[in-house]
């Protein structure tokens, strides 16, 4: 990899412009803004929670920013960038050229960390009263402050080809190198229930490169754009070792565990990330008579995992149209349709019993029956009315669809359809005061099931005591209670928003709101599912001329959640 | 007797409320007058001085003055004729696009910000909701400063809810100044330069290829919504999830009964078997054991993985490894 020369590039890049653009070599007239400063900080562990993106350290660093904004007659460039750290900083460069080229270009890096150790919850669980066997850990290296710095560039091109047709290139592309530690865990399942982690390096690199056309000629536009994306992972692989399955409770060999003995006293490669590559074309168009305007666009995007050599392709389209019917009524529609078609393959696992005491050979072949195959299809209709010049109201419908193919079975289908609308009014005393309410309502029949549903049945007359044990009940091998079909989305949402700003005076606004959301699943039997959330907000900004701006707000935010979780009630 | 589904019976509903709101007469009369005329920027100077020092060094200054078809007009190039306002001083005689409707055939910026980017501005949620361009930017400001506040504030004066969520300890990277706000959201109506269709899940992958696959062995709920388990702006939960684990995996998902077992002793010699009376049962010490553990500590390749877990149950899609 040589992604730190790539970054020097761009520091070399950055000041030779900053060199060109203060030594006159370009002329225009500028305006410079420079900053100085430094921070500290001292952080403790107890901040990796709330400082995920904060760099922990106990070191002053010198801080510097800066922005340079030029304009000649015919251009207008801009140059900023702050460097906060050495894992902080960003610059960007934007120009635009006689109307005819404009470019952005940008580079920034930034450090995320992970918010805890992935073992750390084992010692709180077992601090509980015994030491564990089901779990016990393992840490396999010492690093602990796992984390990754993300650099990111990005740059983007326009150029004019033809004035007459609006003819113009786009052209963007963007790279993101995520380089570090990671934390891998993997468990032996299951004498030991062992978890151990490893430290893995973290070098990924995603690539996207767009290309597309544009024209219009009149009434009518047109455009195209192709997209590539790449995303790989240079680190190497990692292994863990697989110890020998055994009962549980135990210890002993068991006949019923050979199911997971496998990968037994073998090192096996763990957590490999996929190799994506995935390409798009979109055409786009657009006739625009005023008071109609139609535009839409045709999509067709394939995505290929190399490493199990899998892929899928949606092709799409959306058709949107709006008009004017009247100076006071506005009318919208929308609508969306896309097919998704993902290969089935067998992927072909050793018998697990081959070889192996206990059973009949059982064929562990996998074949791979995508969810993702599915029809997607959308549609709204929604009108703004202006009742006056100062009140205005919109009224909103819409129906989605999605028809899910082989989920979770192959040949099975299943279907989710919601209906929703919405409404609101707004009243505006032009730039004195504006008061508006919004309310949102959701319909959805069969909202989506995870494979192998949580349950509802009651157990009383399904479980059965174990032979020989009056008090044991195999709870999780009654399949007919422990997979059912339930789901803990809701079918019915209730959306309400309401605001209010009072400018005060030319310099002193003041505003409030209230948003609340509700929701339940009306379809399940015994059981509740709801939601609520409650938002009521409060804020002030003020404005001494056009130098600068406080603004400050106040949100409170309370959130409840009422719904059945499946923990396990009895056990062997 | 007729007979309506609720989907229906609300398509008749909506029908009736629409009708009964285009009956209601409109009150449409400001503007300039049609015989308005032209009458160059000076006259506007002589009232409006605040806004005429140092107009011709903004951004719209100084382009309106390059274009011939605005050279003479400036300020009426986008408030239009203004003699009618001049002489009578009334502030519904000229256009002020602060307080233009959305009703119009489009709004009046578009005029001149005709390329792709905009194209979509009557569907995006903003152009949708009549918000004027002027409600968030200075229209008589220079370049770079055309903003009327620096975003994320910008945008948190409106969606104050959002603001609460981005202060959640877990949240991606926006009060840090590493993203903004228009890093996913398409603010003019555009579409996200990066993403790839206009499935919600492709804005996510844009930033997290690695979450896409398609896998050989799936999560059926990314290939819904990362919205499922992900609240994007911040949450309480770790890793921006919804609710902490397990809780948010026991909504789908059974929990194992070996998660509840409290532990025991490694002895070093394998212990004889006791069935039918074990000596390890559930206990109330094991549930909170059990609410100790994170699913995605053992299911650590949560969105998929293309290797088989050791496990037979789920045909080895238990994405462990």
């Amino acid at each position: 990899m040589k992604t730190s020369h790539t970054t020097n590039r761009f520091v070399v890049l950055f000041l030779a412009l900053i060199v060109l653009v203060t030594s006159g070599v370009v002329r225009a007239d500028y305006t410079y803004s420079l900053w100085l400063g430094s921070h500290y900080t001292d952080f403790n562990d107890y901040a990796k929670k709330v400082g995920e993106f904060n760099r922990i350290g106990s070191d002053a660093y010198p801080e510097i920013g800066f922005t340079i904004l030029g304009s000649t007659e015919d251009n207008l460039f801009s140059l900023d960038g702050q460097f906060y750290d050495n894992k902080n900083a960003f610059a960007n460069m934007r120009l635009r050229a006689n109307n005819r080229f404009s470019m952005k270009i940008g580079y920034q890096v930034f450090r995320k960390q992970l918010q805890f150790d992935l073992l750390d919850n084992f010692n709180a669980r077992e601090a509980i009263g015994k030491k564990a066997k089901i779990l016990s850990h393992e840490a396999l290296d010492s690093i602990m402050d796992y984390g990754f710095d993300r650099h990111q560039a990005e740059a983007e091109f326009e150029l004019m080809l033809a004035e007459k047709y609006d003819l113009k290139l786009v052209a963007a592309h963007r790279f993101i190198f995520d380089k570090g530690d990671e934390q891998k865990t993997s468990i032996s399942h299951c004498y030991s229930c062992h978890v151990s982690t490893k430290s893995a390096e973290v070098k990924r690199l995603t690539n996207q490169t767009n290309l597309g056309l544009e024209a219009s000629k009149g009434d009518v536009s047109v455009g195209y754009k192709f997209s590539y994306r790449t995303f790989k992972s240079y680190a190497d692989d990692i292994s863990f070792f697989y110890d020998e399955a055994k009962n549980p409770v135990s210890g002993g060999d068991a006949e019923e565990f050979s199911s997971r003995e496998i990968y037994n006293g073998k090192d096996m490669p763990t957590g490999i990330y996929p190799d994506i590559r995935k390409y798009s074309s979109k055409v786009k168009f657009q006739v625009d008579k005023g008071k109609h305007l139609l535009n839409g666009s045709f999509s067709y995007s394939r995505t290929k995992n190399d490493v199990s050599n899998l892929d899928n392709v949606v092709v799409g389209g959306t058709v949107k149209y709006t008009t004017m019917i009247s100076p006071k009524f506005r009318l919208y529609a929308y609508g969306a349709l896309s097919k998704t078609t993902s290969n089935d393959v067998v992927y072909d696992i050793p018998p697990w019993r081959e070889g192996r005491t206990g059973g009949d050979l059982d064929i562990f072949d996998y074949r791979r029956e995508s969810s993702l195959d599915r029809l997607y299809g959308k549609g709204t209709i929604k009108a703004l009315i202006r009742m006056n010049p100062k009140t205005r109201v919109h009224v909103l419908a819409g129906y989605e669809h999605i028809r899910r193919y082989d989920y979770p079975n192959l040949g099975s289908e299943s279907a989710t359809n919601t209906y929703f609308g919405e409404g609101s009014i707004r009243f505006r005393d032009g730039l004195k005061y504006k008061l508006s309410a919004k309310y949102r309502l959701e319909l959805t029949n069969d909202p989506f099931v995870s494979y192998k549903g949580i349950f509802e049945k009651p157990g009383a007359d399904i479980l059965k005591k174990e032979n020989g044990a009056p008090n044991i009940y195999y709870y999780q091998r009654e399949r007919d209670l422990r997979y059912q079909n339930i789901t803990t989305l809701p079918t019915i949402k209730h959306v309400v928003n309401l605001s209010g700003n009072y400018r005060a005076s030319k310099k002193v606004g003041l505003n409030a709101g209230l948003k609340m959301t509700i929701d339940k699943n009306t379809e399940l039997d015994s059981l509740t599912v709801e939601h609520s959330a409650f938002q009521p907000s409060v804020g002030i900004d003020v404005s001494a001329g056009n130098k600068w701006v406080l603004n400050t707000g106040y949100t409170y935010s309370y959130n409840k959640s009422t719904g059945p979780i499946t923990v396990v009630m009895m056990d062997g | 007797m007729l007979s309506l589904s609720k989907p229906g019976l609300y398509s008749v509903l909506l029908a009736l409320i629409l009708a009964a709101l285009w009956l209601i007469p409109a009150d449409v009369s400001a503007g300039p007058p049609p015989n308005a005329e032209y009458i160059g920027s000076e006259a506007c100077g002589s009232c409006h001085d605040d806004v005429m020092e140092g107009f011709s060094e903004t951004t719209h200054g100084l382009l309106l003055s390059k274009v011939k078809k605005y050279e003479d007009k400036l300020c009426e190039s986008c408030h239009g004729p203004g003699s009618a306002h001049a002489e009578q001083q009334d502030p519904d005689l000229i256009i002020n696009p602060a307080k233009t409707s959305g009703m119009d055939d489009k709004p009046l910026c578009l005029d001149c910000h005709s390329d792709s980017k905009f194209a979509d501005w009557q569907f995006s949620a903003h152009g949708a909701e009549n918000v004027n361009c002027s409600t968030c930017h200075t229209v008589h400001s220079k370049a770079g400063q055309m903003l009327k506040t620096p975003t994320p504030d910008l945008c948190y004066g409106c969606h104050t809810d959002v603001r609460a969520e981005f202060y959640m300890p877990s949240h991606h990277p926006v009060t840090e100044g590493k993203l903004d706000c228009e890093s996913c959201h398409n603010i003019h109506g555009t579409e996200n330069k990066f993403a790839m269709g206009d499935d919600s899940r492709e804005l996510c992958f844009t930033c997290h290829p690695d979450k896409e696959g398609p896998f050989m062995f799936e999560h059926e709920p990314v290939n819904e919504d990362c919205r499922m388990c992900h609240s994007p702006h911040g949450t309480v939960a770790d890793n921006l999830l919804v609710q902490s684990e397990p809780t948010l995996c026991l909504n789908c998902h059974a929990m194992h009964f070996h998660t509840q077992l409290p532990g025991q002793d490694i002895p070093d010699e394998e212990p004889v078997p006791t069935d039918p009376n074990r000596f390890i049962t559930s206990t109330p010490d094991g549930f909170k054991i059990g609410m100790l553990t994170k699913c995605t500590q053992c299911h650590s390749e949560i969105h998929g993985s293309d290797l088989p877990s050791q496990s037979i149950s789920g045909s080895g899609r238990a994405l462990t490894r």
